[in-house]
């Protein structure tokens, strides 16, 4: 899980873990590993999820966190244009270490979309850089299931980890 | 890489120390040196003293970091000792378990450490996530200006709107010179008065820019929530003089369901704006000699109102974008591109929709679709 801080992405991972959400921001220092059994996708596995710090001025992101991944979500907040522009600086710094490696651009808080600050024009820019945008809402789960398995499925046909 | 010996510490100063130190034997094999502290020995059952052990399959975090770690041991770094920073074990009941990992090599012996982070990881903590709460509120604070800026200009744009339709009329009438000459002087003054009257819109926005944030949104209770074809009608009454203007018939019509079902959750003043808003929109587009109509319909938990014109519709390139901010639509520069979104917002306030799609005779049909009130 990649993004600026404040995008969702612990609360992601503990409603597609858990299915529960907590309005109250906790910032992750570090990592924060969970895991997660898929039965139903391709014969059942199991996701070990790396919730990494969020990027901004006080943390950077460990590139050895990246280490053996099979997949990344980068995660944007749907209220804060600003983390775009973290996702891609992210995503790009990613991709020139793990260039095989796939994954998929999530914009969260889809809950607040009335209040979304995003226009057209930055989804469709996300959508250049990125094959698979999905939107997502911690809070109410929508589309949280489904960005997890289909970057599953996507690491699964891309032959696993980059090591 | 070959075994090596950390050196015998007694077990009784590791327990002291409450860290785990597991003697590197090579690769991916440890040796437990001592006990495990309790706060470990409860999330790695199977760890036994003196025993070979592979961290990185209890822990999967190790996986990386042994890599740097190795590094250290080789002397492949230019450090003796390397910390993994924080991390934390989520497990499957959600109790979490913070560590923190050093490798060290020192007199050629090679050893692991799990610890507790220390205090300062506490400090950094707290330290980072007010920095942090304290950023997203100022963020916060942006974007609740922003929003207000946004209604500001939804009023700049409702008013505007009628406001140039009676100064362009001043001038068609003066222009065409349809004014008997008795009337030239009081057509002046209704031009200078209309003129100053934008002026005027501008210096109210200024002194209620902080009542504006009292607009946004308001919880209706039953007895006060509007009758979508009450409303409808009133819209349609408000707009007929404009729409027979441009030659557009304006009509309203129902189905047959009593009229105290179709009450919406809204409030009375918005509704209407909303309303006005998608009328005066496909006035725009309506040629001259079609009609505009509004079809109420009463739906299970829900009332819509669909305002069809017979204009050119649409263009599907533009249908995505329809409802966001500056949307202006083909051949209308001029327009701040306000309205449809306002429309938007405002009913996604009150758990509802405005939607577009081509109206069957070939023109636009924006629905607006809104939840009954409950209680």
């Amino acid at each position: 899980m990649l993004g600026a801080s404040g995008v969702g992405k612990t609360s992601l991972v503990e409603q597609f873990v858990r299915g529960r959400f907590s309005q109250r921001y906790l910032t992750t220092v570090g990592v924060r590993i969970s895991r997660k059994t898929l039965s139903d996708v391709r014969g059942g596995l199991e996701l070990i999820l790396w919730d990494l710090n969020g990027e901004d001025r006080f943390q950077r992101l460990s590139p050895a966190y990246l280490r053996g991944m099979a997949g990344y979500l980068v995660v944007i907040d749907g209220t804060r244009p600003e983390t775009i522009a973290t996702a891609a600086e992210l995503q790009t710094r990613t991709a020139a270490d793990h260039p095989q490696i796939p994954f998929i651009t999530l914009v969260n808080k889809k809950d607040l979309r009335p209040g979304w600050s995003l226009d057209e024009n930055d989804i469709a820019q996300l959508s250049t850089r990125s094959p698979h945008v999905i939107e997502t809402s911690a809070k109410t789960g929508e589309g949280v299931e489904k960005a997890f398995e289909e970057l599953a499925v996507l690491a699964l046909d891309s032959g696993g980890t980059d090591e | 890489m070959s075994g090596s010996h950390n050196g015998d510490l007694p077990a009784s100063i590791l327990t002291s120390l409450d860290v785990a130190v597991f003697k590197h034997l090579g690769g991916g094999d440890f040796e437990l040196s001592g006990d495990l502290p309790d706060w470990l020995a409860d999330a790695w059952d199977d760890c036994a003293a003196n025993s070979a052990v592979r961290p990185h399959e209890r822990f999967v975090f190790l996986e990386s970091f042994l890599e740097d770690a190795l590094g250290v041991w080789s002397g492949g770094s230019t450090r003796d000792w390397i910390s993994s920073g924080p991390w934390t074990e989520v497990a499957a009941d959600g109790s979490e378990l913070t560590l923190e990992a050093i490798a060290i090599a020192q007199n050629g012996h090679q050893a692991l450490m799990l610890k507790h982070p220390t205090a300062d990881y506490r400090t950094v903590q707290d330290i980072l996530q007010k920095s942090r709460e304290r950023d997203m509120a100022y963020a916060d604070l942006v974007r609740e200006i922003n929003k207000r800026e946004i209604l500001l200009h939804c009023i700049i744009h409702d008013l505007s709107s009628p406001l140039a339709g009676i100064r362009g009329s001043l001038n068609v009438l003066e222009d065409d010179k349809l004014v008997a000459a008795s009337g030239t002087r009081l057509l002046q003054i209704s031009q200078n008065q209309a003129a100053k009257m934008q002026q005027l819109i501008a210096d109210i926005l200024t002194s209620f820019r902080a009542e504006v944030s009292q607009m946004v949104p308001s919880i209706v209770s039953l007895d006060e929530a509007p009758c979508l074809r009450i409303a409808s009608e009133s819209v349609a009454s408000t707009l007929r003089p404009l729409g027979a203007q441009q030659n557009v018939h304006i009509s309203v019509t129902e189905d047959s369901a009593p009229r105290d079902t179709a009450r919406v959750a809204a409030d009375a003043a918005r509704l209407e704006r909303v309303l006005f808003n998608l009328v005066d929109n496909a006035l725009r587009y309506a040629p001259a000699g079609t009609s505009v109509e509004l079809a109420v319909k009463d739906q299970d938990q829900t009332v819509t109102c669909t305002v069809i014109d017979s204009g050119p519709g649409v263009p599907e390139d533009e249908v995505d974008s329809l409802f966001e901010r500056f949307h202006q639509g083909a051949g209308k520069a001029g327009v701040v591109g306000l309205g449809l979104y306002f429309c938007r917002i405002t009913a996604a306030d009150w758990g509802g929709s405005v939607s577009y799609s081509p109206a069957q005779s070939g023109g636009a049909a924006f629905t607006l679709e809104l939840p009954k009130p409950t209680g």
